[in-house]
């Protein structure tokens, strides 16, 4: 063999090159298998383990029956049905919307075994709840001991219909940043019945309970559940914001929320051009509360507060939100307006005197009341309004400039 | 070593100057050649005759300093060629023998013991109910007679020996009864609005008056 020849050793150097290339491209698409396949490893394994962690809360409740329906003369039993976390063994974290106004509870787990729950806490500003179920061992969740950042992975684990298990992989897509009461906005797909759903990082830790989904465009008809599809945008209250919720759930059954000590109501700016368009200006101050945090700020009746830890106020509900989900004893800044200046204090806000503040608690029957003759009444009117005021809009000639 | 090399090296041998290599490599070829051995014995013999004639004095220790110095300035290269171009063909055949071997390995690695790992997943621990505790039923409410209050009363889906429960019929569709919950909400200006049921009436819309 004329190996030491310039023409063997370009030859054996073209087929060693040929095999080398070979060799290259064919560990590249190894490795691409064997990638897939850990992420599907590592999520079965995360699955796997917190699965059994999270159940299906049913929160029972008695209704009035419709008119017209057979059966028991007055009453009727409505069900919600939601998801849960279990945190301790015998402590699962849920969702206040799943639990508000029930009668009686039940949490089913993932192998079938479905007991009586008892209602240690509920919070409706952070939609939080906590259940007891002395009858049962759960595997526990541990909360992640960092918050989860945008472009993270997340796993949502929740139940839907019929109790059957969900399972979503998708990232944090953005933090709605607002004072005190933050979110995470999720690319996981959520199903009816996931609220108080886990958000799972690849650790296989809680990052977030979630709370719903964006809102398909168009009203939501009562029938939302049948017509409903998955939006793909997900929300999940993060877990710096749940961890200190369930703390003071499970220690004193509540959550202390902060207080201002005024009254307000919405003050807007109707549009001269475009009918019907009104822009929110902030929260007009009708009364305040002597003593309170706002007397000491000096807010006064007529002040409009526009500013709120730095946050733009348009509604009297938002701001009363944000001062809920405040911390008794913090230091908050404040902006209004009186007359035509601007003015900003501080001032330290206290304990709401309420467990729940009365703006936000939910008297008995007011959902019933949602479907009530004069509620309907009330939306057929509105319908009726919007309904002229488009026609307006669509029959107005176009203004010569 | 063919006899060429070797007897290049027969100068250096006589003067003690060659590498070990290169000793042992000329003492093995006058094992096996007689004929570079007689040569070499006549070469010495020949230097020993004319080391025997008179010898001019120069100053003491002169020759061992020219000598000393001289290989210290010029370091002895290995005359003994260590190796040719007709290993580079082989040493690259083993160098890709040797890759192919890891990349196999590493294809094998990759996917067995993955797929074995997603089967010997570690043991995962299931809910139980806790000893003593009541054997668990659907359950039912019904007003009681008269009033709206709720009393339960024994439920219909009696639970299996693993105290496991059938799911009641009701929660299999989706009528007005049951309501699977998932909150809606509303984007705006990069904040969630969410249309909740836990906002009251009351607090919501231009109109409502709110204490906080």
């Amino acid at each position: 063999m004329s190996v030491g020849s310039p023409s063997g050793l370009g030859k054996v150097g073209v087929v060693l090159s040929g095999v080398a290339l070979g060799i290259v491209l064919g560990f590249h698409a190894v490795s691409a298998q064997g990638t897939l396949s850990a992420l599907q490893t590592d999520v079965d394994q995360i699955t796997r383990r917190a699965r059994p962690s999270v159940v299906t809360v049913f929160a029972y409740r008695l209704g009035p029956r419709h008119a017209g329906q057979s059966g028991s003369p007055d009453h009727r039993v409505r069900t919600r049905v939601g998801s849960g976390v279990a945190l301790e063994a015998n402590t699962v974290l849920t969702t206040a919307s799943v639990v508000v106004g029930a009668q009686r509870m039940q949490v089913r787990t993932a192998n079938g075994l479905q007991v009586d729950a008892e209602l240690l806490g509920l919070d409706p500003i952070f939609n939080l709840a906590l259940l007891r179920v002395p009858s049962l061992r759960l595997p526990v969740l541990r909360f992640a001991p960092r918050r989860a950042g945008v472009g993270d992975w997340v796993i949502s684990l929740g139940t839907s219909y019929r109790a059957q298990p969900t399972q979503s992989v998708g990232n944090i897509a953005y933090r709605l940043l607002e004072p005190h009461l933050s979110l995470l906005q999720l690319t996981n797909t959520v199903y009816p019945g996931n609220s108080g759903a886990a958000a799972l990082n690849t650790r296989g830790e809680l990052v977030g309970i979630v709370q719903g989904e964006l809102a398909p465009p168009g009203p939501v008809s009562q029938d939302a559940d049948r017509e409903r599809r998955p939006s793909g945008v997900s929300f999940a209250l993060p877990v710096e914001t749940v961890r200190p919720v369930y703390e003071s759930l499970r220690q004193i059954g509540r959550v202390p929320h902060g207080f201002l000590g005024v009254t307000t109501r919405a003050l807007s700016l109707q549009s001269d051009f475009e009918g019907g368009q009104s822009t929110p200006l902030g929260a007009q101050v009708q009364e305040v509360v002597p003593g309170s945090p706002a007397q000491r700020a000096g807010i006064k009746p007529g002040d409009l507060i526009v500013a709120y830890e730095r946050e733009r106020v348009e509604y009297p509900e938002q701001l009363a939100r944000w001062v809920a989900a405040t911390r008794p004893l913090s230091r908050v800044e404040l902006v209004w307006v009186r007359g035509d200046v601007g003015t900003s204090g501080r001032t330290v806000l206290t304990e709401s005197p309420e467990p729940v503040p009365a703006w936000a608690a939910a008297e008995p029957g007011e959902e019933e009341a949602d479907r009530s003759p004069v509620r309907i009444a009330e939306l057929e009117k509105e319908i009726q309004r919007l309904t002229e005021e488009l026609s307006r809009l669509k029959d107005r000639p176009v203004k010569p400039r | 070593m063919n006899c060429c090399q070797s007897r290049g090296l027969f100068g250096a041998y006589w003067d003690d100057e060659l590498t070990q290599a290169e000793r042992e490599g000329l003492e093995a070829h006058f094992a096996g050649c007689p004929s570079c051995r007689g040569e070499y014995d006549e070469l010495a013999r020949t230097l020993e005759l004319v080391g025997s004639l008179p010898r001019v004095e120069v100053a003491p220790g002169l020759d061992e300093r020219a000598l000393a110095k001289a290989r210290r300035a010029v370091p002895v290269p290995d005359r003994i060629p260590v190796a040719t171009s007709r290993w580079i063909p082989i040493t690259a055949t083993a160098a890709l023998l040797a890759i192919s071997g890891a990349t196999v390995i590493q294809w094998t690695g990759t996917l067995a013991p993955r797929s074995a790992a997603r089967q010997e997943m570690p043991s995962v621990q299931e809910p139980m109910l806790v000893e003593g505790s009541s054997r668990p039923t659907e359950p039912v409410l019904r007003a009681a007679p008269g009033t709206s209050e709720p009393v339960a009363v024994a439920g219909r889906g009696a639970a299996d020996r693993q105290g496991q429960v059938a799911l009641s019929d009701s929660l299999w569709e989706q009528g007005d009864d049951v309501e699977f919950i998932l909150d809606a909400m509303t984007l705006r200006k990069g904040r969630a609005h969410p249309t909740s049921r836990l906002t009251p009436h009351r607090a919501r819309g231009e109109r409502a008056v709110i204490t906080f």
